[in-house]
């Protein structure tokens, strides 16, 4: 098991950057003692007591344990791309329009 | 002053829907529109109200009537959606900054199915930012107002349908429940509020917040009117194949809770204070009620009940994290301006976008998915879940009921807590179980607190929980409570000028 992080600045602005979030300089120092208190908080769940055969299971697994009756994979209507470029915030009307990227690190 | 919105909505809804009846579609509307513009202004429940849109659909109702088919269970019943579910060309919100201009091109589930059944949707209400919080505090619009009493909170995430319905604007609404965003503003205001088993209600249209986790459900004033709303919106659905067939939630005839078993949880009951504190003898209040009634009386432990938050507050920012990815300026929604690469324009548009608790729970999910952290908190998280549920699962083999209370107190001021995220967390500690187990659970009026030096009284809510799929129990042993006077809802105090 890995060891408990220190949440400071530097593991804030590591887990913004993986978010593609920008955060201030104010912001990241007012974080920090409240994702310590939070993260503080959660820890408990690293040393629960539980059945191994009740704790076992798929790793994605949400409260619906497995479906089997997903529906046909036929074609049927969607909405029309107008619809949808109506909402975007830059478009040329047939495609989204964003910053040129192909010499970019986005890791 | 009491009209035709105050009426049950099965009633209301015969009214309008018998020709012989002067009482339109139209009518009903004009007099919530009425409401709504003399008593919003101090409660600031909706984001939007949608009058054109109303009107058309109250129209169409009456025309309905007129030529001689039935519109339907809810004809002509006013509906409040929370601004987290799509209303076809209505702005959708959530509450946030980031989705400014947005207009969706469709009709959430919920909502096309309840306008099918003739409902009139009025307007948007408030909610916190995405549905996060438990006070409507964290809305980019500002916080929404407990009609009992405007200096405090009505509870959240879906406090402005909850304000709405208590305060007589509307009769009915929709929320949606990840933590407890339905039960825990229906508690605080003294109204039904429903979380349905996971699958019960079709999620498409709804804004994703926790995936897994998400319900959306009605609330209302009374148990047969939340039923009439879910019995409209339930069902399976192409669009989200999580949704299932589960028994009807229809009304058993002759109800009685004679040889239920009834259990009271330990863990439960420590939350809620006990039974000196005034949620814990609500709780007392309602179990002495059915106990009395034949009621077979059960004590259950559920330990990992008492870890529930802890796994919560990894789960749903886990899953947030992830279906708030994309919002990113590109598609719809706020756009910075003026960035100069592909990075920047994500991170900019959301940092001016999200507000400060999306912020928060994205990066907790953020690093809980984290490569070196993944395993210790979010897969740990999610064998706690696994062994919840199945704990839950035994429960309910000896017990067809569980009764806790919904909140740890009742509401609590403006403000309050909105410095400090953890002590708004444990506000969630009675209601994020139902969730990560995916069982059903509804919260009723169950008294107020003694009016006194804190001024006055304010709501307390039991809630009750059953199997998955028993939601028609919930709401059968709720109308019952309701029939022998434990459970009411009170109106307000209309405020001056009213």
């Amino acid at each position: 098991m890995d060891a408990t992080p220190e949440v400071g600045p530097e593991l804030i602005r590591h887990v913004a950057r993986l978010a593609r979030l920008r955060l201030t300089e104010a912001e990241v120092a007012a974080l920090a003692p409240q994702l310590a208190r939070i993260l503080g908080h959660v820890e408990q769940v690293r040393t629960l007591a539980l059945e191994p055969a009740e704790a076992a299971g798929p790793a994605a697994e949400g409260p619906v344990a497995a479906w089997d009756d997903l529906r046909a994979d036929v074609p049927g209507p969607t909405l029309a791309p107008g619809d949808l470029l109506r909402n975007a915030p830059a478009h040329d009307g047939a495609f989204l329009v964003v910053p040129r990227f192909f010499d970019e690190d986005l890791g | 002053m009491s009209g035709a919105l105050d009426l049950p909505v099965a009633r209301l809804a015969a009214r309008v829907r018998d020709p012989r009846d002067p009482l339109t579609a139209q009518d009903v509307l004009a007099e919530s529109l009425t409401r709504i513009r003399a008593r919003d202004g101090g409660l600031s429940a909706f984001l939007c109200v949608l009058s054109d849109l109303a009107h058309a659909q109250a129209r169409r109702v009456d025309e309905a009537v007129a030529r001689g088919a039935d519109p339907g269970p809810l004809a002509g019943v006013p509906l409040a959606v929370k601004d987290n579910l799509a209303v076809a060309g209505a702005p959708l919100t959530c509450a946030s900054r980031i989705l400014a201009g947005y207009r969706p091109p469709q009709d959430a589930t919920a909502v096309a199915r309840a306008v099918a059944a003739g409902a009139v949707v009025v307007g948007k209400t408030n909610l916190d930012e995405f549905a996060m919080g438990s006070s409507t505090e964290n809305s980019a619009f500002g916080p929404t107002r407990n009609p009992h009493d405007p200096t405090r909170v009505p509870g959240g995430s879906s406090g402005g349908s909850a304000a709405a319905v208590a305060a007589g604007l509307v009769p009915l609404a929709l929320g949606s429940d990840t933590g407890g965003s339905i039960r825990q503003p229906a508690a605080l205001c003294g109204i039904v509020g429903l979380l349905p088993t996971y699958g019960r209600v079709s999620r498409s249209g709804l804004v994703a917040f926790g995936s897994s986790l998400d319900q959306v459900g009605p609330m209302a004033r009374c148990a047969e009117d939340a039923r009439a709303l879910l019995a409209a919106i339930a069902g399976p659905d192409p669009l989200d194949a999580t949704t299932r067939a589960l028994a009807p939630v229809s009304a058993a005839d002759g109800f009685s809770p004679r040889g239920l078993k009834v259990a009271r949880v330990a863990e439960f009951d420590r939350a809620a204070g006990g039974p000196e504190a005034p949620a814990g003898a609500a709780v007392e209040r309602v179990l002495g009620a059915l106990w009395g009634a034949g009621a077979e009386p059960r004590t259950h432990s559920l330990p990992l009940c008492a870890q529930a938050i802890p796994v919560y507050y990894l789960v749903a920012p886990a899953e947030a994290s992830s279906n708030l990815a994309r919002f990113d300026g590109v598609r719809y929604g706020h756009r910075a301006a003026a960035a100069e690469s592909l990075f920047d324009l994500y991170a900019a548009s959301r940092e001016e976008g999200f507000g400060a608790e999306v912020k928060r729970r994205i990066l907790i999910g953020t690093f809980a998915l984290s490569a070196g952290y993944a395993d210790a908190y979010y897969q740990r998280a999610m064998a706690a879940r696994r062994a919840l549920r199945a704990s839950f699962a035994r429960a309910f083999e000896t017990a067809d009921l569980l009764v806790s209370a919904t909140t740890p107190g009742p509401a609590f001021p403006l403000g309050e807590k909105a410095d400090d995220p953890l002590a708004m967390y444990l506000c969630d500690v009675l209601t994020v179980a139902a969730n990560l187990a995916g069982v059903p659970a509804l919260s009723l009026p169950a008294g107020t607190t003694p009016a006194g030096r804190d001024g006055a009284p304010l709501p307390l809510g039991v809630q009750l929980w059953a199997a998955p799929g028993r939601e028609g129990l919930l709401l059968d042993v709720a109308a019952w409570l309701e029939r022998g006077g434990h459970s009411a809802f009170t109106p307000p105090r209309a405020p001056e000028g009213a």
